[in-house]
């Protein structure tokens, strides 16, 4: 299974997923350097680090998720390596699970990233604006809990993007179903039902709301492995012809 | 006993209301360079597909090296290497990187890889990137990866398709030494008929999901009746020679004569049909015995006009 998880993360090389996995955090940077320069930075530290958080949460994650899924799985759709990659004397279930744990990976890569991004760009923000102060001190154990939750939350989003993203050889189906969902969270931010909404688990991380938080952590996660579980049956079982 | 690498078994596959692959019966002996033909839509990719494990046929039952496919299907592809239609190999990778992904899902020693390039002679180009290699290049590095884990079976879908004048020859020579330098069955399939007289030991013919034929080349060729072709001059008179010989009705084709009697076609009555035809002062220019090519016997049985493909 290891050589099986080395062969697929080696074939990230050189690809665009990587590019498209350096967004975010970049975006993230610049945008809170020219924030806090330009003087509009939150008055605290934990400000600063919730506002980052709800970016990612709201936007940038749903859209990694996309990008990065449809991308991993364009690697084998482009060239049509499924024929040789499926037919090689492995069992079909290494080679899903082992796809599944490198998109996983790399967005859990790109979560700490974009919490880093969060804070260097508080940091050089306050290095170039004039008498700009947040007051507090950076919480590195709050950004590692809420960045964390907030992928555990994804699970869901992130399983379902990457099925549909396995399954389907062209773009359209996951990125317009990712674009949906996204659309429907920030229209339905605050909604009760919204709770049950995989694309809000995330943000709802954030929710003052211990209870609602909790909820969006464990149907996220819980909901998350068990579609992760049944989609790798599945695409492990169904006639690639 | 022939030991047969591969073999199909009354394997049927449909998709919906059409069969692509109807009741298919084929052995692929060990040794042999297998040709499959076909036309388009025959069911030849899909029966290389159930081969592969990528499909699972409604019916039937497919062996590889003696492991049942459906029950054993690690076992029965661990002697198998195989280039799909196109040679699809990752463009952003090395060629060499491209073996290694292979290498490493199949477990196998690193030195494999610089053998198989040796094979294919890409051992200069392994470590640019597949994106800048030509078609050629790239058919020989799917051929190295298939040739990755000393394959007891090589299939090869198409291999010569999209290749320049050239390509298909250096291919061609390539697939044609690789039964010696590596001991693997080759099956493979192809549109280009003429690729597979040259190359090919055995021969499958598939029509509608079914096999016309399934044996060696020769007995191939013996089911086509030989032809007498003649040319001589004055034709009138030649024919006139060839009816008092017992020749109702010679087959005009321009300045020839064709017979295609089957019981007077020898070599022997050839001979004398010469002498008589110099007794009676013909002109005799051209006098030979023509087994039909894999093309004629491949339109016959297939009863089609148009490409072999």
């Amino acid at each position: 299974m290891i050589n099986v998880l080395i062969a697929e993360a080696t074939k990230l090389r050189r690809s665009l997923v990587l590019l498209v996995a350096a967004t975010p955090p970049v975006m993230v940077f610049a945008l809170g350097v020219l924030i806090v320069a330009s003087g509009n930075a939150p008055p605290e530290w934990t400000m600063h680090t919730m506002a980052g958080a709800a970016i990612w949460a709201f936007f940038l994650l749903p859209m990694s998720v996309i990008g990065l899924t449809a991308l991993i799985a364009q690697l084998e759709h482009g060239p049509d390596t499924w024929s040789h990659t499926l037919a090689l004397p492995v069992p079909r279930w290494q080679i899903f699970l082992a796809k599944a744990l490198v998109a996983l990976g790399l967005m859990a890569v790109v979560s700490l990233a974009v919490a880093f991004a969060s804070w260097a760009s508080a940091l050089v923000g306050l290095q170039l604006g004039d008498d700009v102060v947040i007051a507090g001190r950076f919480d590195p154990m709050l950004a590692l809990r809420l960045y964390g939750w907030m992928f555990v939350a994804g699970l869901l989003v992130m399983a379902i993007q990457w099925t549909l993203a396995m399954r389907f050889r062209s773009f359209a189906a996951p990125v317009s179903v990712g674009i949906g969902g996204t659309f429907v969270a920030v229209a339905a931010t605050s909604a009760e039902k919204g709770l049950y909404f995989p694309w809000l688990m995330p943000v709802n991380v954030l929710a003052s709301d211990d209870g609602r938080s909790d909820m969006a952590i464990m149907m996220g996660g819980i909901g998350g492995l068990i579609v992760f579980g049944l989609a790798i049956i599945w695409l492990s079982r169904r006639d690639w012809g | 006993m022939t030991d047969t690498v591969l073999s199909l078994h009354q394997v049927t596959q449909r998709y919906g209301k059409l069969t692509a692959l109807d009741a298919v019966d084929l052995a692929i002996p060990a040794g042999a360079i297998y040709g499959f033909l076909g036309p388009n839509g025959a069911g030849k990719t899909t029966a290389i597909r159930c081969a592969m494990g990528l499909l699972r046929p409604q019916a039937g039952r497919i062996e590889i090296g003696g492991h049942d496919l459906t029950r054993n299907r690690r076992q029965a592809l661990a002697s198998v290497g195989a280039v799909i239609e196109t040679p699809a190999l990752f463009p952003n990778l090395t060629g060499r990187e491209n073996l290694d992904v292979t290498r490493r899902m199949l477990g196998i020693a690193p030195a494999l890889i610089d053998r198989a390039l040796e094979l294919v002679d890409m051992r200069e180009a392994a470590d640019r990137r597949v994106g800048q290699y030509s078609l050629g290049m790239k058919q020989r590095m799917g051929l190295a990866r298939a040739l990755l884990a000393e394959p007891k079976l090589l299939i090869l879908d198409e291999p010569t398709n999209g290749l320049d004048p050239a390509g298909i020859r250096d291919m061609r020579s390539l697939i044609r030494a690789l039964p010696e330098r590596t001991g693997a069955t080759i099956f493979m399939s192809s549109h280009l008929l003429s690729e597979i007289e040259q190359l090919a030991t055995h021969v499958g013919l598939l029509q509608h999901g079914r096999v016309l034929f399934d044996g060696t080349l020769d007995a191939l060729s013996r089911q086509q009746t030989p032809r007498l072709i003649i040319t001589a001059a004055p034709v009138a008179q030649a024919e006139q020679v060839l009816r008092s010989a017992g020749f109702a009705d010679p087959i005009h084709e321009g300045e020839r004569l064709i017979l295609t009697d089957p019981g007077a076609i020898t070599p022997e009555r050839a001979a004398s049909f010469n002498a008589a035809l110099h007794e009676a002062g013909c002109r005799v220019s051209e006098l030979r015995l023509e087994r039909a090519d894999l093309e004629t016997t491949f339109m016959t049985l297939t009863g089609h006009t148009g490409d072999a493909a």
